[in-house]
């Protein structure tokens, strides 16, 4: 089945044809032979009643020669075939038959012939007759049926022809709005085609074509200004980003000028004591060589262990952005080492559980900023519980095939319910006297999640908060 | 042999104004008939047909047996109408009214044929006769009788009155 319109109206046409012709076929084939039949038995009827009363006053006068000429004139009527007269006495009077080649079956009409002043029966009169003209009519019938048919097909053909012919500039226009695309640039439809419905169609096509184009191009703008729009978006927020990671930096400088304070305070105090052991011995006249270079030994080493820590801090604080693969151990250690200090006056031990050494990939001060941010807040929370003294840090370093997992736990209460959905939040801290910016555990989130490719949670335990940082191994 | 007979006598016997038995019957039998092949004499009869048969003295005798033959014909009967039949002189069918068809059984040169058959256009009645002489006078219809038998009409008495026959009576008689 066709599923072109075009097809489709050829299918319709025929059915239709068949339905219209072929009923009026088959009514005629049916009744109106009958009805032939029957008009044609009235018709020789008529006749018949016409000439009897001739017959009946030429049999009166017994006028044979006027008799037979009477009866002739029924084979004016080309369907009559035999006629005859028959007397009273079975004596024919009359009788004629009509030859033809082709019948096919005969009705015989008897009547008698009764004399209209007597009512006396003067002869019988029986005329045969054909329905041969009723199959001609039937022949003739299907014959012009068939033309008909034919010519309709001729119609119907030159007409299909002419629509394919008319319709085929749809299948170009199709075509061409097929081929259409919105990322080049396409010629208006162009047809020679002058009927007003097939100009209406591409009309209507070149104009949606257009409008697509129109909007194509406005589209284009909209893009290219958002596109302008959200770099320029991008741009500012790298930079309150990087504003805020450098605050946050700020915010543990800060810190970690206190850790430092506790870090020198030692050998501050020792070089100090060697220094006034040197000068108390010279000033007696016993600082010897020996003793001399033992102070010494001992400035230096403890300068060298402020020059560690300071070295410690700078490498903490540059602004080296290369990612690279590295063990999250080392950092780990080295953030220990700054606090360490101030961990053990604040009696807070740590632990580290050190369960996968795999590496991760990213930038590594930003990662210690993070572990820093994390074991600071530790601190803070352990210092501030007021029915305890010191605590307990712990960090253990786990992974799988894909994740490594540092689990960063404390003993300082724990995270309140009531905030936990927030502490992530930029600007939200619980640190009262301004000792709080609000922004590391925010910036701590967006280094593991964007630059890490990894995420930052938190769960509380019966001591205390746990953080965990899930990151991907290096790849 | 009987037809080879009459064809040769009837002839003699119409011209010879006699009336023998075959002739009376053939008249008998079609002068009615004839009668109700005309319009005017059919609508004419409303219960009985009167059929008067006029007649001079020397042909009384012949009348009364045309009578008889009619009556034995039709039994008194003439197409679901009773059939009356009368045997009158000239003198009292110009009396006559009623009629619907007068047989004449006259002499051709009788004096009151004219009277006779100016009454019967009158009173718009056929006039048969067995004579062309009669024809020739006036009467409307007349029969030849030889080998079949033939009818004849005047033009003339059937324009004047007029008389209106049926189509088959027409093409078949031969005008006068």
């Amino acid at each position: 089945m066709t599923q072109t319109l075009i097809g489709k109206f050829a299918w319709v046409f025929w059915l239709l044809y068949i339905a219209v012709i072929a009923p009026i076929y088959i009514f005629i084939q049916v009744n109106v032979s009958s009805v032939l039949n029957e008009s044609e038995k009235a018709k020789i009827e008529l006749i018949i009643q016409t000439l009897k009363p001739i017959i009946s006053t030429y049999l009166t006068f017994d006028q044979t020669d006027m008799l037979n000429d009477t009866m002739r004139t029924f084979f004016q009527n080309p369907n009559i075939k035999d006629v005859s007269l028959v007397g009273v006495n079975h004596n024919i009077i009359f009788e004629r038959h009509y030859p033809h080649s082709d019948i096919h079956k005969t009705i015989t009409l008897t009547t008698p012939v009764i004399d209209s002043i007597t009512h006396q029966k003067q002869a019988t009169l029986l005329i045969s007759y054909s329905n041969n003209f009723v199959h001609d009519l039937q022949y003739k019938l299907f014959t012009q049926l068939i033309v008909l048919s034919l010519f309709a097909l001729l119609i119907f053909t030159i007409t299909y022809i002419y629509f394919r012919k008319q319709f085929f500039v749809l299948r170009l226009l199709a075509n061409w709005m097929g081929d259409y695309s919105i990322h080049k640039a396409s010629e208006p439809f162009k047809s020679d085609n002058s009927n007003t419905e097939i100009l209406t169609i591409t009309s209507s096509a070149n104009k949606m074509v257009e409008t697509i184009e129109d909007y194509r191009v406005q589209m284009e703008e909209i893009n290219n200004e958002l596109e302008m729009r959200v770099e320029n978006e991008i741009i500012q927020r790298r930079e309150k980003e990087q504003l805020l990671i450098h605050q946050s930096r700020l915010a543990a400088m800060g810190e970690m000028i206190e850790s430092i304070a506790h870090q020198w305070r030692q050998p501050l105090n020792i070089i100090g004591l060697a220094v006034a052991d040197m000068n108390m011995k010279r000033a007696l006249g016993a600082l010897g060589e020996q003793e001399l270079e033992k102070n010494t030994a001992i400035i230096d080493n403890n300068l060298q262990f402020m020059s560690n820590t300071i070295d410690d801090f700078r490498n903490f604080f540059n602004m080296d952005k290369e990612s690279l693969n590295f063990a999250p151990i080392q950092p780990i250690h080295e953030i220990f080492s700054l606090l360490d200090e101030q961990l053990r006056y604040a009696n807070i031990t740590y632990l580290i559980h050190e369960k996968c050494d795999q590496e991760i990939f990213g930038v590594v001060n930003e990662f210690k900023q993070v572990i820093l941010n994390i074991i600071n807040n530790a601190q803070d929370a352990i210092k501030s519980r007021k029915n305890q003294i010191g605590g307990k840090i712990e960090i253990t370093l786990r992974c799988d095939s894909a994740y490594l997992y540092i689990d960063i736990s404390d003993t300082g209460g724990g995270v309140p319910i009531k905030i936990v959905e927030r502490i992530f939040e930029p600007y939200f801290t619980t640190k009262l006297h301004n000792k709080g910016t609000g922004i590391g555990l925010y910036m701590s989130k967006v280094i593991i999640e964007q630059h890490f490719e990894g995420s930052l949670s938190v769960n509380n335990t019966d001591d205390g908060a746990l953080f965990t940082l899930t990151m991907p191994l290096k790849h | 042999m009987k037809k080879i007979v009459l064809i040769f006598l009837i002839p003699l016997l119409l011209y010879g104004t006699s009336y023998d038995s075959t002739l009376l019957q053939i008249g008998a039998k079609i002068f009615p008939k004839v009668a109700l092949m005309e319009k005017g004499t059919k609508e004419r009869i409303q219960s009985t047909v009167n059929f008067v048969i006029v007649t001079s003295l020397s042909n009384k005798a012949a009348a009364q047996r045309l009578s008889e033959i009619m009556e034995h014909q039709y039994n008194g009967t003439l197409a679901d109408h009773p059939l009356a039949l009368f045997i009158v002189s000239p003198k009292e069918a110009l009396e006559i009214k009623n009629a619907h068809s007068f047989v004449l059984l006259m002499d051709p040169d009788d004096s009151i044929l004219p009277m006779v058959l100016e009454h019967a256009a009158k009173t718009k009645t056929l006039t048969f006769s067995f004579d062309p002489l009669l024809l020739q006078k006036g009467a409307a219809v007349s029969l030849y009788i030889g080998r079949s038998v033939k009818p004849y009409i005047n033009l003339a008495t059937l324009k004047q009155v007029p008389f209106t026959f049926e189509y088959g009576f027409l093409k078949l008689s031969q005008p006068y």
